[in-house]
């Protein structure tokens, strides 16, 4: 049953291989070219939106045909009338194919370590653009493991809506939109509170280098002796009107935070600090990673009942 | 494996495809052994039983048993002993035919490579070729094939003749009847060519309006009907009852196929001899109709016996006798 689950998914195979080679290649190039040169920066930038859509590509494309595909020339027929049960022959292709996106995201990943370290070394020599800091987001999300885990929710997503709705084409189409809100859901709503957060208060307001080296989450002047704001009200909660009267008329950082102290309140930014890089990509990877073996089970269920 | 009372044995099986049924109450009992024609028109609901026995349909109401299995076996041992051949022929298009093969034998325990190899070299067609490339008929041969080589106790094979041309109709009913005689397989065939059957099957299966209409070996459906031919001005010499399954008249003269069974009330059908029916009337002509005219008047019987229905097939309608 191996050679069959490669030989049945074998142009998706293909295709997902030239797609990634395609882009290691140019990775590769852009990474010596900037490493060479820094100059070269502002090539790159464009590529980084393509790196974040990538192991939702990749993994629909991988499994939205998984079941779908057979639905096309009803080759389901065929293939669930020969001595393997249905369960066993998809369990061989999802082995197959989910095997084959983890290894591609993970070769992906590992040449994103390296293309990344480079650019941003870069943008620290130029302005703006790409940071690096692996922590926050723009370099979180496609350096790690949860490439491997963000591609394998898709690829479980993509054979889930194949197997209902028996269409790959739009199991595809409706995948892309399906996996980019539960990617910003994630990243918006679940990421910041994986880990507890760490704190840094200080009078003038000015970030720590722990600060600058993490992803910022909140800041706003606090009451004095809080971490957060008094329940009930947000970050952006304005401080006693002694504060600006005080602040108007002070003239160096010293005196601000003077007036700070007057008005019982300090600057407190909130963050995830680069120490917690590991245990938020394991968090995150298995939150992705739980999904994908819910959206498995789906699978699973609509093809023993698939009637045909 | 033990050997079952019966190949294939269906209680009030019956599929729903939304508010219509393509198939309802469809009980009969296949011995195992036979070569069973299942006939009727276009929507009759052969594929649909077909598809429900080879266990990629799920039945909407009834029972069925297959080689002894209850519905819905799917496992190795059981799905090994079913050959199914699609209407549809689904091959892999992109495969090679020797890749279609490997395929049969990767999945298949009992495959039998040499004779697939053989019969496609036999047709001419080459391990190298495409799927997608080989005519449509090719690719029936292909389909067929695969089914065969797969050596199994029950073949349902759903139109197998309908692409093939008559040198190759003939060496597949040539390759059913030895399959039976060697394997001592069983093999159900849908067809709406009653001809062909005719010829090699010794069950019959009559399916029409979604009902099975009869079932029985081939040599008792022809020994337990009579064509009757009288002047159109005539008085029936029969009772208009359930035993005249259709009559009709053309210019003066009438034609009836009647099951004679039936023909003299409360004494059974066994007890009353097949031929020479107790017809006094000298106007009528008795005569043995063929299989052709006996599904011919099956198919006719149908809007006499099943009243209005009013767009749609009522759920328990009155069965049509079976067997």
């Amino acid at each position: 049953m191996t050679w069959v689950a490669w030989r049945v998914q074998r142009p998706q195979i293909l295709a997902a291989l030239g797609a990634v080679a395609m882009l290691a290649v140019w990775l590769t190039a852009t990474g010596l070219v900037t490493g060479h040169s820094p100059a070269w920066k502002y090539w790159t930038d464009g590529d980084v939106g393509l790196l974040y859509a990538l192991p939702g590509l990749l993994g629909l494309a991988l499994g939205a045909p998984l079941v779908a595909g057979e639905a096309g020339h009803r080759t389901q027929r065929l293939a669930w009338t020969q001595s393997i049960p249905r369960t066993r022959w998809l369990a061989f292709k999802l082995l197959m194919g989910g095997l084959v996106a983890a290894g591609l995201s993970a070769a992906l990943t590992a040449l994103l370590e390296w293309w990344t370290k480079v650019v941003s070394i870069a943008a620290s020599t130029n302005s703006g653009g790409f940071s690096g800091v692996r922590i926050q987001p723009a370099a979180f999300d496609v350096t790690g493991i949860v490439v491997v885990g963000y591609t394998l929710f898709a690829f479980a997503l993509g054979t889930a809506l194949g197997a209902v709705i028996r269409r790959p084409g739009w199991a595809f189409a409706l995948g892309i939109p399906v996996f980019a809100a539960g990617r910003l859901l994630v990243e918006d709503w679940w990421r910041p509170h994986l880990v507890g957060p760490a704190s840094y208060a200080s009078l003038t307001g000015i970030p720590s280098k722990a600060v600058w080296n993490g992803w910022l989450l909140n800041s706003g002047l606090v009451p004095a002796g809080r971490t957060s704001p008094v329940p009930g009200q947000t970050w952006q909660a304005s401080p006693p009107a002694s504060y600006y009267t005080c602040t108007n008329h002070a003239r160096s950082m010293a005196a601000d935070a003077h007036c700070a102290a007057l008005a019982h309140v300090h600057y407190v930014m909130q963050f995830q600090p680069a120490s917690h890089y590991w245990a938020l990509q394991g968090a995150e990877t298995a939150i992705f990673a739980g999904i994908a073996v819910l959206l498995l089970g789906v699978t699973v269920i609509a093809v023993r009942k698939w009637s045909s | 494996m033990s050997t079952p009372a019966a190949a294939v044995e269906t209680l009030g099986l019956g599929k729903r495809y939304g508010h219509a049924w393509a198939l309802q109450d469809c009980s009969f009992r296949l011995p195992p052994g036979r070569i069973a024609g299942l006939v009727g028109p276009n929507g009759a609901g052969k594929s649909t039983l077909l598809r429900m026995l080879a266990g990629i349909s799920t039945p909407s109401a009834g029972e069925m048993s297959v080689l002894g299995w209850p519905a819905g076996t799917q496992s190795t041992e059981t799905l090994a002993c079913i050959g199914y051949l699609d209407q549809d022929r689904p091959l892999y298009r992109g495969f090679r035919v020797s890749e279609m093969l490997r395929f049969g034998r990767e999945l298949n325990p009992r495959w039998d490579d040499t004779r697939a190899r053989r019969h496609l070299d036999d047709l001419a067609i080459s391990p190298r070729s495409r799927i997608g490339r080989l005519s449509g008929g090719q690719q029936a041969q292909v389909a067929l094939t695969m089914c065969l080589a797969k050596r199994p106790e029950l073949l349902l094979l759903d139109e197998p003749v309908a692409a093939l041309d008559p040198l190759a109709r003939d060496d597949l009913m040539h390759i059913l009847l030895q399959s039976v005689v060697d394997d001592g397989a069983t093999v159900l065939l849908s067809s709406h060519a009653v001809a062909d059957l005719a010829t090699v099957c010794d069950y019959v299966i009559i399916l029409s309006a979604s009902r099975v209409q009869l079932a029985g070996d081939l040599d008792h459906v022809l020994a337990s009907h009579r064509m009757l031919l009288g002047p159109a001005a005539a008085a029936p010499p029969v009772p208009a009852d359930g035993a005249v399954v259709s009559s009709v008249t053309t210019g003066r003269q009438t034609t009836m196929i009647v099951r004679a069974g039936q023909l003299i009330a409360g004494q059974p059908a066994s007890a009353q001899p097949p031929a020479g029916l107790p017809i006094a009337d000298p106007a009528w002509e008795v005569v043995e109709p063929t299989l052709d005219e006996i599904v011919l008047a099956y198919l006719r019987h149908r809007p006499q016996d099943l009243p209005q229905r009013p767009g749609r097939w009522a759920r328990g309608a009155a069965p049509v006798e079976a067997r």
